[in-house]
């Protein structure tokens, strides 16, 4: 069985009646075994129907997709004309003779190391904070959610306020404490960009990150935190060597999460930066809209694409060995 | 003294969690109280409310922008890619939990390897795919493509969820002479609430909110959704700030509105997609 603290939350009073309607059902029911075979072709090719529409639509905007990305990234396309096959040549391109993709990759690789840090300490901070249950948490609790709901887009064009040099929160509080001389345009400057957009994916989804781990904290039970303190353990050493340790599925579910999401990220950046100044803030899915939607180097697109698919559902096949780790672990448990 | 100690702690863990709240909620405040100043305003008083509140920026905004278009554009989409992604999720989950056809393992693995992946990295052949079947500039060209990239997910938590509900129940029906469209119709769905209702939100705030596809396959004015809407009208809008503030605003209200009063499902179906995936 699959246990996700919140299913069970969730799934409520109503299966518990269902499953003792059901009892009574069984003793009643059995079916004749001179049906048995025909029942079971019957039974596949129901199966085959009921799943037919939905796999079909999966089919052809994710599969073909896949595949036809992978036969584009052979071929040199404008968007118009016809294909032309260059063999490797998209790929050889990207890797030696390309000199922005490697700051690109540099780009993703930093955002998403910092976004990663930044959602999963902060959001692990926050959900310990709330699950103190203080008058008033619930608040704090939408408060810290609210970001999350929010579109990317106008985050991005909020935050582009925030940072602005004249009029944003950011310089004027700077000058309001007295440490004016770090003021600057955050976003037009080579050196702060990058950072500044990572703070604003942690503004965004550290309350959504906190969520998932308190989730998590509601799994832990109670009893062997009050045990540990009777033993004397100090608060911190409760946090290290207890929660710490049974929240770990969840901190790996949170980087799997944010990590898939640096690797896509491009609302925030087209809205703020456009990848600029000088391509410092340039990443993954901002270069393919430009290669291929400005330069229409559409089969070059393809291939940055396909290295950039590579990569994520690597993740994502991890994400899915966790899956069944997870479940395996759970039934042991 | 443990006690003395307590009441510092929890005063400290308050004040934490204050400074929290104004990092996270006062941009959200200040865009609402930037919304409500005089472009001038804006330029003077760059912290706290305004001093007389302008409420015909709203007004002003709703119809310059044309909110109402991007709103029922933005419906459109969300609507149908929901709605479409619950009936062919349930057919399927349904078919893989309580039908188990052969393969039926081989099928749910696929979706589970795929269900993070984001149809954002495969713009390049889904732009050639939309072209050559010729609805790029239609709500389709986003519709088909959310309802694909929902799939996996919707169908991993619909499956879990149909799996805890008892074989027996399902074959005593089946026995009283109940077809399998029958049963998924008046039995499953039914006690199934809290997994939809997960499914529908997070799929619908995803759709919402989605820019980048939008941004390469909707190209005609009148068909663009909210983010892309609000987000062409401020690029090319520079002179009044608060006019910028305001659209803002009223773009976000909605989402916001039934995120607060449907709070507790929010983020419970929030988190179930999200644990997920």
């Amino acid at each position: 069985m699959l246990i996700y603290g919140l299913f069970a939350i969730i799934k409520g009073k109503k299966l518990k009646e269902i499953s003792e309607m059901s009892d009574q059902y069984k003793r009643e029911a059995k079916t004749p075994s001179c049906l048995k075979l025909s029942s079971l072709m019957r039974k596949n090719i129901t199966g085959y129907l009921f799943v037919l529409p939905g796999l079909a639509v999966f089919c052809v905007f994710i599969i073909w997709p896949i595949f036809w990305g992978m036969v584009l990234s052979l071929h040199s396309w404008d968007g118009f004309n016809d294909l032309i096959y260059v063999g490797l040549n998209n790929y050889r391109l990207m890797l030696t003779q390309d000199n922005i993709f490697p700051k690109v990759l540099r780009n993703t690789l930093l955002y998403a190391v910092g976004i990663v840090v930044g959602n999963v300490t902060i959001g692990l901070m926050l959900a310990l904070l709330v699950n103190h249950r203080l008058p008033g948490s619930t608040v704090f609790r939408t408060i810290y959610f609210l970001p999350s709901i929010m579109s990317f887009v106008m985050v991005g064009l909020l935050w582009a306020w925030i940072y602005n040099p004249e009029f944003g929160l950011v310089n004027s509080f700077l000058s309001a404490v007295g440490l004016g001389f770090l003021k600057r345009s955050w976003l037009a400057n080579p050196v702060t960009a990058l950072p500044s957009l990572v703070v604003i994916d942690v503004w965004k989804w550290s309350g959504w990150h906190m969520v998932i781990y308190l989730a998590g904290l509601q799994t832990i039970s109670q009893d062997i935190l009050d045990a540990a303190e009777v033993d004397g353990a100090s608060g911190l050493k409760r946090f290290r060597f207890i929660t710490l340790p049974l929240l770990k599925s969840y901190t790996l579910m949170n980087i799997i999460l944010v990590t898939v999401g640096a690797f896509n990220t491009f609302d925030v950046v087209y809205v703020t930066t456009r990848g600029g100044p000088y391509n410092a803030t340039q990443m993954m899915l901002t270069y393919v809209n430009l290669v291929a939607f400005k330069y229409q180097k559409v089969g070059y697109a393809a291939a940055l694409t396909y290295f950039l698919f590579l990569i994520v559902f690597g993740i994502s096949i991890m994400n899915a060995l966790f899956f069944r780790w997870r479940e395996r672990h759970n039934q042991k448990g | 003294m443990k006690n003395r100690s307590g009441i510092f702690f929890y005063i400290t863990t308050w004040f934490v969690l204050l400074f929290f709240a104004f990092v996270l909620g006062y941009p959200i405040l200040w865009m609402v109280f930037n919304s409500l100043k005089t472009p001038n305003e804006i330029y003077t008083k760059i912290w706290g409310p305004p001093s007389s509140p302008q409420w015909g920026n709203y007004v002003k905004a709703w119809v310059e922008a044309d909110v109402g278009t991007l709103l029922r554009n933005s419906l459109i989409v969300a609507g149908s890619t929901v709605s479409l992604i619950i009936v062919l999720a349930a057919l399927t989950a349904f078919s893989i939990a309580k039908i188990k056809f052969i393969g039926s393992r081989l099928l749910f693995g696929l979706f589970i390897v795929t269900m993070i992946v984001p149809q954002q990295i495969l713009v390049v052949p889904l732009f050639g795919l939309m072209k050559s079947i010729g609805i790029i500039n239609t709500y389709l060209s986003l519709i088909l493509p959310y309802v694909a990239g929902g799939l996996p997910l919707a169908i991993f938590i619909l499956t879990t969820y149909f799996h805890s509900i008892p074989d027996e129940l399902i074959d005593a029906s089946r026995i009283d002479g109940c077809s399998s469209m029958r049963i998924l119709r008046i039995i499953v769905i039914p006690v199934s609430g809290p997994a939809i209702s997960a499914v529908v939100i997070f799929q619908f705030l995803k759709s919402w909110n989605e820019f980048f596809l939008a941004l390469i396959f909707i190209q005609k004015s009148n068909l663009r959704t909210l983010p892309l809407g609000i987000f062409s009208f401020t690029s090319r809008f520079i002179t009044d700030y608060s006019l910028f503030f305001s659209v803002l605003s009223v773009s976000m209200l909605p989402v916001v509105v039934v995120f607060l009063i449907f709070q507790r499902r929010f983020i419970s179906g929030l988190t179930a997609g999200a644990l997920v995936g």
